[in-house]
């Protein structure tokens, strides 16, 4: 890829309860170049309109209410009627302990910001999320992005998660979805 | 919810993002630093007077609490409580204003203390709202000096003497 970034044609969809905080996200997001941005006050008006629009990523809080960002994060990953539940998600918190940064990782997120945020900040989790794309992984207790972030050579544990599997073009299944092959190594955080 | 799936199957979504943000007339990593920087700088002139806003609502919220005889309604009032300093955190630094966001942790990390109890110290919220009042009202940015340093001080002290005091519940 080129080091040069055209969002223009992005549709970013902006979950956060809090007007000023979003004013803050929209205005740096206007100067990355979206044109495209949707706002919205908590998860489920979110997904309300995940349903209605063509969205292509998905920046969230973690406290809204009704449905929190947590609980929206599965219902996009998880709900037989989620409109895509491949859809990049960063979610953005003033939460920072490990243990909550792990939590949403375990939701299905595919980047975590904490907040306060930056231009900076935020291009680099914007950029991590176009060119390093994590393979997707439905399992029996998780369901989003590979949580594995390297392969670990030196794994000599049990390989749990076997051969893939080709999924059909069923809702939230992305037809024509390609099937990765398992990263090397080990497997044990990522299912 | 649908149901969960029975084995594991690892799929590569196809990257539609990087295809369309490929398109020509984008922007490098440096340029849209500098825009987004300056569409935050636009909005700092106002950042004072909404933490300011944010503030004294944490108060009204504080005043709010204690009116509650309820215990659902105690602990409503205090998840508000709450997220509204998580809001005064979360914000503070995007505008320099570390010191905001530093005193908005502690109240965080206060309320959290408490776990299910709903007994906050009006104390503890009123010196983080004085706290912060003082930053804001000065417009200290940074790190500040040593009388900001001692503000913190302070507060560190009286949460750690209040969360010593208070049983647990």
């Amino acid at each position: 890829m080129s080091d040069k970034y055209n969002f223009a044609r992005l549709t970013v969809l902006i979950a956060d309860d809090n007007r000023h905080m979003r004013q803050v996200v929209v205005g740096i997001l206007r100067g990355f170049g979206f044109r495209n941005i949707i706002e919205c006050d908590d998860g489920s008006d979110a997904f309300a309109e995940m349903r209605a629009n063509a969205v292509d990523l998905v920046l969230c809080d973690w406290i809204m209410e009704p449905l929190d960002g947590y609980d929206f994060t599965r219902l996009v990953r998880t709900a037989s009627d989620s409109p895509n539940p491949f859809v990049p998600i960063i979610m953005l918190t003033g939460h920072t302990e490990v243990f909550r940064v792990m939590q949403a990782r375990d939701a299905g997120i595919t980047e975590f910001l904490a907040k306060p945020v930056s231009a900076q900040t935020l291009w680099r989790r914007l950029v991590a999320v176009i060119d390093h794309p994590r393979p997707f992984v439905r399992a029996p207790h998780y369901v989003g992005p590979d949580r594995r972030r390297r392969a670990k050579p030196d794994y000599d544990g049990p390989e749990r998660r076997g051969q893939p599997v080709q999924t059909t073009g069923a809702t939230g299944q992305s037809a024509g979805a390609k099937i990765a092959t398992p990263a090397s190594g080990n497997a044990a955080a990522g299912t | 919810m649908s149901q969960p799936p029975t084995k594991v199957e690892i799929i590569m979504p196809p990257n539609l993002i990087k295809a369309k943000a490929s398109m020509p007339g984008g922007l490098s990593e440096k340029e849209a630093i500098k825009r987004g920087d300056a569409k935050v700088q636009e909005l700092a002139a106002n950042y004072v007077d909404w933490a300011k806003a944010d503030v004294d609502e944490l108060q009204v919220l504080m005043r709010a609490l204690l009116q509650e005889k309820d215990e659902e309604g105690r602990r409503v009032a205090v998840r508000k409580l709450y997220k509204k300093a998580h809001d005064i955190k979360g914000q503070g630094g995007t505008f320099d204003f570390p010191l905001v966001t530093m005193i908005g942790d502690s109240l965080c990390n206060y309320i959290e203390s408490l776990g299910e109890d709903t007994n906050v110290s009006t104390e503890v919220v009123v010196m983080h709202v004085e706290a912060a009042r003082l930053i804001l009202m000065r417009e200290v940015k940074g790190m500040g000096g040593q009388t900001e340093q001692q503000l913190l001080d302070g507060l560190r002290k009286v949460v750690k003497k209040t969360t010593k005091a208070q049983p647990t519940g």
